[in-house]
């Protein structure tokens, strides 16, 4: 007798019906927060908003439950990533739009994509008198976004590890900390949660230091350990890091976002023990480089303009810049029209490098990442080696990430199809800036931000700017920070359904 | 557990020593 096969759409609604339940748990910590503020408006619009959650998460798994064991194969793992992101996109947009601080329900949506994606770009009226709720969730999205939702809630919600890895690679991650998906999900929080603590600590001393009281100390640590750890960007005040005036906060958030900026893998070896790692990895090593590169780019360039007057203040706007792009955090020191109107084109070229070429692989970074430029760098080296060498002889290129890995034609061509996909995406971001009007430098910076999910803008990203570029945006940052495949699986799956239906009228 | 516990911490400070070689890298190209 032959089986009856079900749709894959059953076990696909029930996972993202999970995931949609775990963005409606979330939702109770800024419930919490408003509530010690009295911000009694935001706790109903909170309230509101999870109950969305809960009843259509509820939903999807109560009407697909049956089917949910059912086997998820490669595509549907990565649609199960695509789609989470968009509805929850979509519903996380409530409490933003209940809020009022919002011109309409796209800029809703651009703000949680822009938290999701760890970009940091934002939409939002009047952020320095929002309230301590809505801050508390604008911050809790780009943590969450920097770890996956998917990873989230393979931690905390799934019990069974059916499709789990193929659920795990479709958010852009592939590697095994632990033999078991759902522990590499629970190692990936643990690694974050330690990290948020101690961050916490540090940022809120920092905070006291730059003279804020007690409790906005506190927070507003809180807050910017989040966003730093994650590379979001998302900070407290409309001034970004240039807010709190001071060295010592400046340097504490460099060093958090530049160990944020890590691979989980990497994290995970040196917190096991394995601290040479730390200087043997190729992203290590090729981030280095290329920090040190691009850092005396664009302080050849500031210096050729006079832009800063002496040393401390081109390592506090030059180089926290730089670094703040190349790790894909967003964090700023600087208005955003400085960038155009006085850090010159050398300059501005070098941070537009650094913010495409991004942080590590499996981490909250974004960028094409170091470890496809260590490789694509180790593939050239070894084809000029083999036209160097006797044709009898065989090259052998090796590469360190966490073990010795012999380089073989596959990883290089999979990291170089990446990068042409960075490329063509920041192209398209670029002309579609150019359509909407914008100069030739600010859309291509702007464009580098997010395709980087990186978040430092030259001014073009603002509430009056034309609807098609909010959408082209919110599509580029959704597609750079799941690197394309698990987007363009949901994409093929539609238009393959929308085919079959046309067919049979 | 002491050992992990030792060697979570060592392993922060690693990281963060790595982090401030990276700050004082870009200090000293400031220097210029």
């Amino acid at each position: 007798m032959l089986e009856r096969k079900v749709s894959p759409i059953y076990p696909i609604c029930y996972y993202i019906g999970v995931v949609v339940i775990g963005l409606g748990i979330i939702q109770f910590i800024p419930i919490i927060t408003a509530l010690v503020y009295l911000e009694w408006d935001i706790v109903c619009d909170f309230i509101i908003s999870s109950s969305v959650a809960f009843i259509i998460g509820g939903g999807l798994m109560l009407i697909c439950g049956k089917y949910h064991m059912q086997k998820l194969g490669w595509g549907e793992g990565m649609i199960v990533a695509a789609g989470s992101w968009f509805v929850g996109m979509l519903l996380c947009a409530l409490p933003y739009y209940l809020s009022g601080n919002y011109l309409s329900y796209l800029d809703c949506c651009f703000d949680v994509m822009s938290g999701f994606t760890t970009t940091g770009l934002i939409l939002i009226q009047d952020l320095d008198h929002i309230s301590n709720g809505i801050n508390m969730w604008r911050h809790l999205l780009t943590f969450v976004g920097g770890q996956g939702m998917v990873v989230l809630a393979l931690t905390f919600l799934v019990k069974g590890t059916n499709g789990a890895y193929k659920m795990y690679v479709g958010e852009a991650k592939d590697e095994r900390l632990m033999p078991n998906t759902v522990s590499t999900a629970r190692q990936i929080w643990l690694i974050s949660l330690t990290y948020l603590v101690i961050g916490t600590m540090a940022m809120w001393y920092a905070g006291l230091k730059a003279g804020l009281s007690i409790d906005r100390a506190f927070f507003q640590g809180l807050w910017i350990f989040m966003s730093a750890w994650s590379t979001g960007g998302f900070a407290p005040m409309s001034q970004s890091v240039l807010y709190y005036h001071s060295a010592f906060y400046e340097i504490v958030t460099i060093v958090f976002f530049v160990i944020g900026s890590f691979n989980f893998a990497l994290h995970y070896a040196v917190l096991s023990g394995k601290r040479k790692e730390i200087a043997r990895n190729i992203e290590t090593v090729s981030f280095t480089i290329t920090v040190t590169v691009l850092t005396l780019i664009s302080t050849l360039g500031l210096l050729k303009l006079n832009v800063y007057p002496n040393a401390v203040a081109m390592f506090r706007k030059g180089f926290y810049q730089l670094i703040s792009g190349h790790t894909t955090t967003g964090f700023m020191t600087i208005y955003a029209k400085q960038f155009y109107n006085e850090w010159g084109d050398t300059a501005l070229f070098a941070i537009i490098v650094a913010m495409l070429i991004g942080g590590s692989a499996c981490s909250t970074a974004g960028g094409f990442k170091g470890l496809r430029v260590g490789i694509i760098f180790n593939t050239f080296k070894k084809d000029v080696k083999q036209m160097v060498l006797p044709e009898s002889m065989v090259s052998v290129q090796k590469y360190h990430h966490i073990k010795d890995i012999i380089l073989q034609d596959n990883i290089a061509r999979s990291a170089l199809l990446i990068v042409a996909a960075y490329i063509i995406t920041f192209t398209i971001g670029t002309l579609v800036g150019l359509l909407s009007g914008v100069p030739f430098g600010a859309a291509a910076f702007e464009s580098a931000s997010v395709t980087g999910n990186v978040g430092l803008s030259c001014g073009v990203t603002q509430a009056s700017m034309p609807s098609i570029l909010k959408v082209t945006y919110i599509i580029v940052m959704w597609l750079a920070r799941l690197e394309f495949m698990s987007i363009l699986a949901l994409g093929v799956y539609f238009v393959t359904k929308v085919k079959k239906k046309c067919i049979k009228f | 557990m002491k050992k992990r516990y030792m060697s979570c911490v060592l392993g922060v400070m690693t990281e963060v020593i790595f982090a401030c070689l990276l700050v004082l890298i870009g200090f000293l190209i400031s220097l210029l």
